[in-house]
């Protein structure tokens, strides 16, 4: 008990809340576009684990920043289908997207079968080192705890309020929620809705695909089949904790992030609690939210639907 | 022989049925079939061989139909429930969950019930698996009706919370003294479902998705099975005939609830005899896929559910032959989900039109 009033427990924590923060961070944003712009796009899972699954095939073993580009490239590759399939052709948003999972974690896992030997020593890349900021990282408690990061958790955090300024104000951000608010009254007004909604799905899955990069290049170093583990599920559940905005997606993804760092944590200290029961801390954090941020909540009016031009 | 005019309509309508759903899903099967060659080629495999270890492992032997069966079955019968909740409107994830709680169930009903005749235990196990499978579902139902939250994603997180109260179990309250890797204690004898045919793995749970089936089929032409499918079509509609919003969508997720914690049952009662951590493979996803690809409808369910299970155990038996990974299946399913999608495209319908045009220009399209 008493290492729960220890500031380097809580230190730890916020700092691995960040660490595993980070991949959802790129995901729930990218998603937060598509979404915005009425794309329900479940196909995250599929996006995160094709990225993982480039990342550490190009970075192999010290190209990391290339790995981390081609995680990138991989998700936005898969998400031409959901754009192709549901923006174009008008399929359902939701079945494609379960069928953009199941194709991502089928070929990933095809993959890595084929081009691993048994064991799988091989495609192992090493962690990254955290970055020691000069005067920041040596503030006693906050420096480990917010200041002492990998480049990846900095670039995501950095991502925010670059995609908030692009989300709120640009032309692009405002013609993304003009379709999703209204795609008939969008169109009226000489915005190319497919174009547009096109648009945010490939932002998407670069996004996606950048998530799971980070994922692997950042956190895990080794893939393995089905490796995300249901990432890009929960990356849809913070958007939607979020009520679909950019930094409530980010503050989302770091509550989460906090609270399985929590939970790891705190199976050293409370040996005796079964491991099980104090995993199942963030869902029923996420769970809680979910219920009782539900009556603020305003979805985009036209997600999950598709929009057919007219010609 | 003459045909009245009524049954005349009634071959009709099965004509355009069958022409509706066949043209689609054959050249979304062969598609997929096509990119899978492909990907073989690319990684320097022969795609005769694997297609037809895959084919010899689906259907080739005794042993291969009765996999396939083995297979099916749970797809169908998780496919059947969601199909339920999908008619109202209405996308559960929560099979995934309700599969792992209903097994549970079913073994510890079973082992109440360990000295009793098989007559009562193996229906209390049954008993014991749906209404664990239901209760798994209550909380995200109640939570769907009452406070609108979004179903996908509770029942998700409820299938992340059956998946470490598994856990936790198999570690520890129902492993076996001398135990290594985590399992349950075998499943008592008098309460186990038989084989149907020796030397295979088809057990007689798997005669319950015939029953299920019609059961099915009986329920959408039910007046309440109408008025759920009207709450799916029209909500608005229907609540303004006066349908009950909240019980539509309790029952239809506590239906599919049921359903999965029979799959639960039947995995653990005829086919696996202990409880796995794996015990729920990926049926519950795949479940829900069986369900869209049937159009929610009992015998598209019902072959949908043949053909991903065929696919399913002809690709593990290609993978032991051939050293292929079975993960191809899983890109052919996906491949025919997503061709499938695009069923109701408008180009791709007239696409199908010109085709059928060309083949047959006598043919009139009404």
């Amino acid at each position: 008990m008493s290492r729960l009033a220890e500031a380097t427990f809580w230190s730890a924590t916020i700092a691995g809340g960040l660490r595993l923060a980070t991949p959802l961070i790129f995901a729930s944003i990218g998603e937060a576009f598509a979404q915005r712009s009425g794309v329900l796009n479940i196909g995250l899972e599929g996006y995160m684990i094709v990225g993982a699954l480039a990342s550490v095939y190009v970075a192999d073993p010290t190209l990391t920043p290339l790995g981390f580009v081609a995680g990138g490239l991989a998700g936005l590759l898969l998400s031409t289908l959901m754009v192709l399939f549901s923006v174009r052709l008008y399929a359902n948003q939701v079945v494609v997207g379960f069928g953009l999972t199941i194709l991502g974690v089928g070929i990933t896992s095809f993959i890595f079968s084929l081009t691993t030997s048994v064991g799988g020593i091989d495609r192992q890349v090493p962690l990254p080192k955290r970055i020691h900021l000069p005067v920041l990282s040596d503030i006693p408690w906050l420096g480990r705890a917010v200041f002492l990061h990998s480049w990846y958790t900095w670039l995501a955090l950095a991502l925010v309020p670059i995609a908030w300024w692009v989300a709120s104000r640009t032309i692009f951000g405002l013609q993304v929620r003009a379709v999703g608010e209204d795609p008939d009254a969008a169109s009226a007004r000489g915005i190319d809705v497919i174009k547009v909604r096109s648009n945010a799905t490939l932002i998407s899955g670069l996004l996606g695909g950048l998530g799971g990069a980070a994922f692997m290049l950042g956190a895990v170093g080794r893939f393995q089949p089905m490796i995300t583990a249901n990432r890009g599920f929960i990356a849809l559940i913070v958007l939607i904790m979020a009520n679909w905005k950019i930094w409530g997606a980010a503050l989302g993804a770091f509550v989460f992030g906090f609270f399985e760092a929590f939970s790891i944590n705190l199976n050293n200290v409370f040996v005796d609690v079964p491991t099980e029961l104090l995993e199942a801390i963030p869902f029923a954090v996420a769970l809680a939210i979910l219920t009782l941020g539900v009556r603020r909540s305003r979805m985009p009016p036209s997600l999950g639907t598709n929009y057919e031009a007219t010609r | 022989m003459m045909l009245l005019p009524e049954q005349v309509m009634r071959l009709d309508v099965w004509k355009h049925r069958f022409r509706n759903v066949m043209q689609p899903s054959s050249l979304a099967l062969g598609v997929a079939f096509v990119i899978g060659g492909v990907l073989l080629l690319g990684f320097g495999e022969d795609p005769i061989a694997a297609y037809s270890a895959m084919l010899r492992g689906a259907f080739g032997s005794r042993f291969a139909i009765g996999e396939t069966l083995a297979r099916a079955a749970p797809l169908a019968l998780v496919g059947f429930g969601a199909a339920v909740a999908l008619r109202a409107g209405l996308v559960t994830l929560g099979a995934q969950g309700q599969v792992m709680t209903g097994a549970i169930g079913a073994l510890l009903t079973a082992l109440m019930f360990e000295d009793a005749p098989s007559a009562i235990a193996l229906p209390a196990a049954a008993i014991g698996g749906a209404v664990f499978g239901m209760a798994w579902a209550l909380l995200p139902a109640v939570l769907r009706a009452y406070w609108r939250v979004n179903e996908i994603l509770s029942t998700l997180l409820f299938t992340e919370f059956a998946f470490l109260l598994l856990k936790y179990l198999l570690n520890d309250p129902l492993k076996p003294p001398r135990a290594i890797t985590p399992q349950s204690v075998e499943f008592p004898e008098n309460a186990s479902l038989g084989l149907v045919l020796g030397g295979t793995r088809f057990h007689y749970g798997i005669l319950i998705v015939p029953v299920a089936c019609l059961g099915f089929a009986w329920w959408i032409r039910s007046t309440r099975g109408f008025e759920y499918d009207l709450y799916g079509e029209n909500s608005v509609l229907a609540k303004g005939l006066g349908v009950s919003e909240r019980r539509v969508i309790v029952s239809s997720l506590l239906i599919s609830g049921a359903t999965a914690g029979l799959v639960g049952w039947i995995q653990v009662a005829g086919l696996l005899n202990r409880v796995y951590v794996q015990i729920a493979a990926e049926i519950g996803f795949f479940g829900l896929v069986v369900a869209f690809l049937g159009g929610a409808r009992p015998l598209g369910v019902l072959a949908a559910a043949v053909l991903f299970g065929a696919l399913q155990s002809g690709g593990l038996s290609m993978q032991s032959a051939e050293g292929i990974p079975a993960s191809l299946s899983d890109i052919i399913q996906a491949v025919i989900l997503l061709g499938f999608s695009v069923r109701y495209a408008p180009q791709i319908a007239s696409l199908f039109d010109c085709i059928a045009d060309r083949m047959m220009p006598s043919r009139r399209t009404n």
